[in-house]
């Protein structure tokens, strides 16, 4: 079923509003627009949700821009599982930004974090590679004026820590985009894009190039640098950059080159899967353990997110239903924890000016209730039963168990183990030490909203799964057949 | 109108030979001569491109003297790409010089200085034109020499430094050429290009036919600054005055590379045999050392010009690998390169004049308080970085498609991984000049004579790049025509 407008509408209604922030200079309007593109964003992409949960795929008219260069958008069940997340929590960033940027706010945020977003939309809409890539180079750079925000030579230097990096991933990319468009054509209309290529080295090659594009994006070890630098941005961005549009991308597009460019197939045929499971394990532990050691609450956090993208790599790459399931249902998971937790950081830092973890003592009798969210967030990370981490761990697991590679799931216990250790200290740290001090301070609705929403809705989908779970079953179907 | 051709390299050399009559009595005559002039040339060729473009490829002879006896001249499709290119920049040049002049060239010099750009357009259009070898040279020649007199314009000493060194590299070259063209006119007794190449067609190819390709591609190569041959440009493009720095790093060394073009492709019908791999090793080489040169460096007009070395290297890449994806690639960098360019080398030239200051340092946080300068900064450093959707992705787009067609997938990682080098150099300028906290602020003041060529140029470009099919209206004819006289 052709419905062209809704696919467009996602991407270039939202665009427009981004572009429109440029030309308006007062402050509430900038706000009024950057909220307005949120809301339609999710509002759009809901829409999407009752067609594409049963069966259909929206695809738009293409727009050739030259031979090649064509652009093309459409939404599968992978796409809207991405987009809805993004967009889900797009417009709780904007609601944390309007209290948390107050009397910090430059000419361009408002902007950048809409042009930014709407860029990740993009990418998960981009119904051929080059569109795909066109809006995740978009994204590298719309990114990088909220990374030097603060413009200190430390957020310069990270700054170009992050596009190096970034960069360099793309050159890789765009070498495998240009190939596999030589070789395959570029459109996602069919799965196994790659599949008339029988040379096997060279295409162990391309699969080294995309998983270098798209890997340095998810922070994979030992590529992950950038994403601890960019900490130096605002709370509201390394929110962006973790749980809302930046490292799900790169995911996103490791998913797609699995199970779409190359096909369950040919990459059973290649061989490669163990190799995939080994540098995500890697990633997963070197993750866990940096965070473990971590006294920044904010890099620990991101340490632990470079863990917990990776938990979606293994599952994708033990390639069987339950894994993809796991993996997919966990990036929700985490995207939803992780974004409460930054957002606990922020507001932390915002109110009491600390950002180590052994400074928070007693913090649990100031602010009980940003605490109380940080604590379900923190059990939702680390995958407490009745919350979406346990649902996503549960599928995560019986991913390997049932290729027999229990390693892996050692891997898993380990990890989770490590995950309560980091996180746990910091609850009880806050709640059972105290400093004296028990002053309750007011809060104000545009902190305790986002935060609420975002670490409850992880509680609430961990007993009504169901919307995640009616998109993973298409995703399964439309890639593994069954 | 069959004698418009002739016209067209004609009425420059006319308007130059007039301009310093006029200037004795009419001091502000010399612009006026100019503009016009090169409107007419712009004119003339939007209307061979629109209204003739059915009857390409276009024969001239002189007098009506048929070849081998008489000169010719010769337009085909990729001959209107290149008319197309020099015109546009130049008109947009010539009418930025208005505003620009003030301090780098004096009053009394400026009729000289309108003299020699005009002969500069005569020799490029000559060029381009010319359909046997001899009159090739000469207007090689022709614009090499008006070229070496406008660098020295300012008449200061570093400046006719560089000019004496490109002078002297310019004579190299020319020798190198004229040897060359002695050899091929001795081998195959004719001058007129397709005969050339008609008669070498059944020449089997000896070392004869190598020297000659060698001689002639290093002729060309110099002049366009093909690294290694690269060593006259950085000074010479740096030192001289801003539009004559924009002319030659859009155009001048564009006519090197046509010149190569019309050795390998209308001489020698596309085979290079074993000189191939050296050609394309040079590119490559041309890339990365471009842009090593311009990552180090710290003057903002020797960024510029040693980026020209790296992006002249995707060109001849191109060239060398001749697929249709790459000469497609060559072309459209050609011609993002030359737009980029030209606007960059200007707008350099109004940052320059009005703060006194060259090196990126003292320059930092300059530009934050005219955005309109930022914004022609900044489209034309997105396209030279080759950003997505401008013209310069598209090219390293095509460029990398055709050496992965080739089964070179080390030349087309080296593509990409040249575009990142250039990109890092692009936001460098970019970030000093727009991003840096302000040593101290500048308000720059623009005339329309300096907004309107700029303007030009930057739209063109952002369309190109935007909808690259654009640029292929042009490029894919060209590229067709190279094809046809492949053997």
């Amino acid at each position: 079923m052709t419905i062209p407008f809704l696919p467009l509408a996602i991407v270039f209604i939202p665009l427009f509003f981004g572009i429109l922030i440029f030309f308006v200079s007062h402050e509430q309007f900038k706000l009024a627009f950057a909220l307005s593109a949120s809301l339609f964003g999710l509002f759009l992409t809901s829409l999407c949700f009752k067609y594409v949960t049963s069966g259909y795929i929206l695809t738009s008219d293409s727009f050739i821009l030259a031979p090649d260069i064509v652009l093309l958008f459409r939404i599968d069940a992978l796409s809207l599982f991405f987009a809805l997340i993004t967009t889900f929590l797009w417009v709780l960033t904007v609601l944390f930004s309007v209290k948390y940027m107050e009397g910090n706010l430059k000419k361009n945020y408002w902007a950048f974090l809409t042009l930014s977003t709407v860029s990740a939309l993009g990418v998960y809409l981009g119904g051929n590679l080059i569109t795909l890539f066109l809006f995740f180079e978009f994204l590298t750079l719309f990114t990088y004026p909220l990374v030097i925000y603060a413009g200190t030579d430390e957020a310069q230097a990270s700054g170009g820590k992050y596009l190096l990096y970034l960069l360099a991933g793309e050159v890789f990319l765009l070498f495998a985009v240009v190939a596999t468009i030589s070789f395959g054509g570029g459109s996602f209309s069919k799965i196994g894009m790659l599949s008339s290529l029988s040379d096997f080295r060279f295409l162990r090659f391309l699969l080294l190039a995309y998983v270098l594009g798209f890997g340095i994006k998810t922070a994979l070890f030992p590529l992950h640098r950038w994403l601890i630098g960019a900490t130096v941005a605002p709370t509201p961005v390394t929110g962006l950059l973790h749980a809302v549009a930046v490292v799900n991308t790169g995911i996103y597009g490791l998913i797609r080159v699995v199970y779409h460019i190359f096909g369950l197939d040919l990459i059973s045929a290649l061989g490669v899967s163990n190799l995939l499971l080994w540098i995500a394990s890697l990633t997963i532990i070197f993750g866990s353990v940096a965070a473990f050691r971590q006294d920044d609450l904010k890099k620990r956090l991101a340490y632990s997110t470079i863990a917990h993208i990776s938990y979606t790599l293994l599952g994708v790459s033990v390639l069987n239903a339950n894994g993809l399931v796991g993996g997919l249902i966990h990036l929700a998971s985490h995207a939803l924890a992780k974004l409460s937790l930054f957002f606990c950081a922020g507001k932390i830092y915002k109110e009491t000016g600390k950002t180590k973890v052994s400074e928070l003592s007693g913090l649990g009798y100031q602010m009980p209730l940003t605490l109380v969210f940080f604590t379900v967030a923190s059990l939702a990370l680390i995958g407490v039963p009745l919350t979406l981490g346990f649902l996503s761990k549960w599928y995560l697991w019986m991913g390997p168990l049932e290729t027999q590679r229990p390693l892996f799931i050692l891997v898993l216990v380990i990890s989770t183990l490590l995950c309560a250790f980091y996180l746990l200290p910091i609850v009880s740290r806050a709640f059972f030490r105290s400093n004296g001090k028990i002053k309750i301070k007011k809060v104000s609705w545009f902190y305790l909203l986002p935060i609420g929403v975002t670490s409850l809705s992880s509680l609430f989908f961990g007993v009504f799964p169901t919307i995640f779970l009616n998109l993973t079953r298409q995703i399964v179907q439309f890639f593994l057949g069954g | 109108m069959p004698h418009l051709f002739v016209l067209m390299v004609v009425a420059p050399f006319v308007v130059a030979a007039l301009i310093p009559l006029f200037s004795i009595r009419f001091k502000n005559l010399s612009f006026l001569m100019t503009a016009l002039t090169s409107l007419f040339s712009f004119c003339s060729v939007l209307y061979l491109v629109v209204i003739e473009r059915k009857n390409f490829p276009l024969e001239y002879h002189l007098g009506g003297w048929v070849p081998p006896l008489g000169i010719g001249l010769y337009l085909d499709k990729l001959g209107s790409f290149f008319l197309l290119l020099v015109t546009f920049i130049f008109l947009a040049v010539v009418l930025f010089s208005r505003f620009f002049l003030g301090e780098d060239v004096e009053a009394s010099k400026r009729p000289l200085y309108y003299t020699l750009l005009l002969l500069l357009l005569a020799g490029m259009l000559g060029f381009i034109l010319a359909a046997d070898l001899f009159n090739m040279f000469v207007f090689f020649e022709v614009f090499s020499i008006s070229s070496y007199a406008l660098i020295a314009a300012s008449g200061k000493l570093p400046a006719l430094r560089a000019s004496f060194k490109y002078l002297l590299m310019g004579t190299v070259s020319m020798l190198f050429m004229l040897m060359g063209i002695a050899m091929l006119y001795s081998l195959t007794g004719v001058l007129h290009i397709p005969l050339v190449a008609k008669e070498l067609a059944n020449i089997v190819s000896s070392q004869t036919t190598q020297v000659i390709l060698a001689l002639t591609l290093i002729a060309f190569g110099i002049e366009a600054a093909l690294f290694p041959l690269h060593t006259w440009l950085p000074q010479a493009h740096s030192l001289a005055p801003s539009p004559v720095s924009a002319l030659l790093s859009a155009l001048i060394i564009k006519m090197g590379v046509l010149g190569l073009i019309k050795v390998i492709y209308y001489i020698f019908g596309g085979c290079l045999n074993e000189l191939s791999p050296v050609l394309m090793i040079m590119a490559v080489l041309a890339i990365f050392f471009g842009a090593f040169f311009a990552l180090g460096e710290n003057d903002i007009k020797l960024i510029l010009a040693h980026s020209s070395i790296s992006q002249i290297g995707y060109m001849v890449l191109g060239l060398s690998l001749a697929t249709y994806f790459s000469l497609v690639g060559g072309l459209f960098q050609l011609l993002s390169h030359a737009l980029a360019k030209a606007t960059l080398f200007l707008c350099v030239g109004i940052v320059i004049s009005q703060t006194g200051l060259r090196s990126l340092k003292d320059l930092s946080g300059a530009g934050k308080e005219s955005p309109i300068l930022m914004i022609f900064f900044g489209l034309a450093l997105a396209s030279l970085a080759s950003l997505p959707l401008t013209g310069g992705f598209a090219a390293k787009y095509y460029l990398c498609k055709g050496a992965i067609e080739k089964g070179a997938w080390v030349i087309a990682l080296a593509i990409l991984v040249g575009s990142l080098l250039s990109l890092f150099y692009s936001f460098k300028i970019f970030s000093s000049l727009f991003i840096s906290k302000p040593v101290k602020k500048v308000s720059f003041k623009l005339s329309w004579w300096a907004i309107i060529p700029l303007g030009c140029l930057s739209v063109v470009s952002f369309l190109i790049g935007i909808f690259p099919r654009l640029g292929f209206v042009l490029i894919e004819p060209a590229v067709g025509a190279l094809l046809r006289v492949v053997r």
